[in-house]
């Protein structure tokens, strides 16, 4: 049984306006973030360090953008929400790249990333982000049929320039 | 002016910086290793992210909802490595520009991760060189969930900088061998 279907089709290509994350680059973010990752390199938090290396100053890790949309201060609060649905799965914030989700039940996995890296965001600094829906397509497993969901993120700086583009495939099974 | 005085830029004379013709085609990086990750670690990278999905931590609903077979291993969280363990070798002069995998199978909570990468190409360009690297993620059967390519430049013995913000070079590609 086949589960892509029109309604899903007509996601394929659909982009945000630009977003800009609700928080710029926190030093508190970047701290807890460097510390989950496991990453203690100095130029994410050491300022006479950071000081001394092209960044100028502390800098956030190199995917650090890409969990850059959260839960919006005031916003829709999915997580209370959803709180006595049995399918929702909590899977919020950066998971769909501010677009909005294309309907679908199935469970959610990560199938893989694509990235170009041009500069890391500097602490304090804004960014933002427009998503697009690069494709959606299906593809028949030994598992059975699979979703495959291709996003695009452009994320730039205050002044307009690419941090990165991020492409991550998403699989719906 | 004052501040670059008291603070010069960091260079290959002061630190420890690969340069492009240190680098020689089935030269192995030295592996990252991660492990093991509990549910300590899954849970402290939700709260980084403020991303709630439940097949981190809940495991009923990983396996009796999403018919998974234990708390996976966030793949956000396995890119993080690849990216850290290509922005050490790089070095603060070098700089990981493209890098792009795929994540064929499921690491459960308690994996020992080993990021590993190994150079397979060198395009020397005019001012400094790309260098094309494999890459993936091993558990400990040795087993390969996360294939994978990168482009890193790497600067010339004296020569120019690598540009910074990162200008991509024209004309350079590299072939992914994931496929979606």
């Amino acid at each position: 049984m086949s589960i892509i279907n029109d309604d899903i089709r007509k996601y394929i290509g659909m982009e945000t306006q630009p977003l800009v994350c609700c928080d710029p680059v926190e030093r508190g973010a970047v701290r807890r973030f460097s510390q989950a990752i496991m990453d203690p390199d100095p130029i994410y938090m050491d300022e006479e360090y950071a000081a001394r290396t092209r960044y100028g100053a502390p800098v956030a890790p190199p995917l650090f953008a890409a969990a850059m949309l959260r839960l919006e201060f005031g916003g829709p609060d999915l997580v209370h929400e959803r709180a006595e649905d049995p399918d929702f799965d909590g899977a919020v914030g950066s998971s769909s790249l501010g677009l909005p989700p294309i309907p679908c039940n199935l469970a959610m996995l990560n199938g893989g990333t694509d990235v170009e890296i041009f500069q890391l965001p500097r602490h304090g600094e804004w960014v933002s982000v427009t998503s697009r829906y690069k494709d959606i397509y299906e593809r028949e497993t030994s598992k059975g049929p699979m979703l495959f969901v291709v996003y695009e993120s452009d994320f730039k700086d205050e002044s307009g320039e690419l941090i990165m583009r991020f492409s991550k495939t998403q699989i719906r099974r | 002016m004052e501040q670059a005085i008291t603070k010069p830029i960091a260079t290959s004379s002061d630190i420890s910086q690969i340069l492009f013709e240190d680098v020689e085609v089935g030269h192995q990086l030295d592996e990252l290793h991660k492990a093991p990750l509990t549910t300590v670690h899954l849970m402290r990278w939700s709260a980084a992210m403020e991303n709630w999905h439940k097949i981190h931590y809940d495991e009923r609903f990983a396996m009796e909802h999403d018919k998974l077979p234990g708390l996976m291993v966030n793949g956000s969280l396995k890119q993080q490595f690849i990216l850290q363990l290509l922005k050490d070798w790089a070095g603060l002069e070098g700089w990981a520009w493209k890098v792009s995998f795929r994540f064929r199978a499921m690491d459960v909570v308690g994996t020992r991760l080993r990021v590993w990468a190994e150079v397979v190409r060198k395009i020397p360009l005019d001012d400094y060189g790309i260098v094309e690297l494999k890459l993936g993620i091993k558990n400990e059967n040795d087993r390969e969930s996360t294939p994978g390519m990168a482009l890193v430049a790497l600067p010339y013995r004296a020569g120019k900088p690598v540009p910074y913000p990162f200008v991509p070079p024209a004309g350079v590609d590299f072939s992914d061998e994931g496929g979606a």
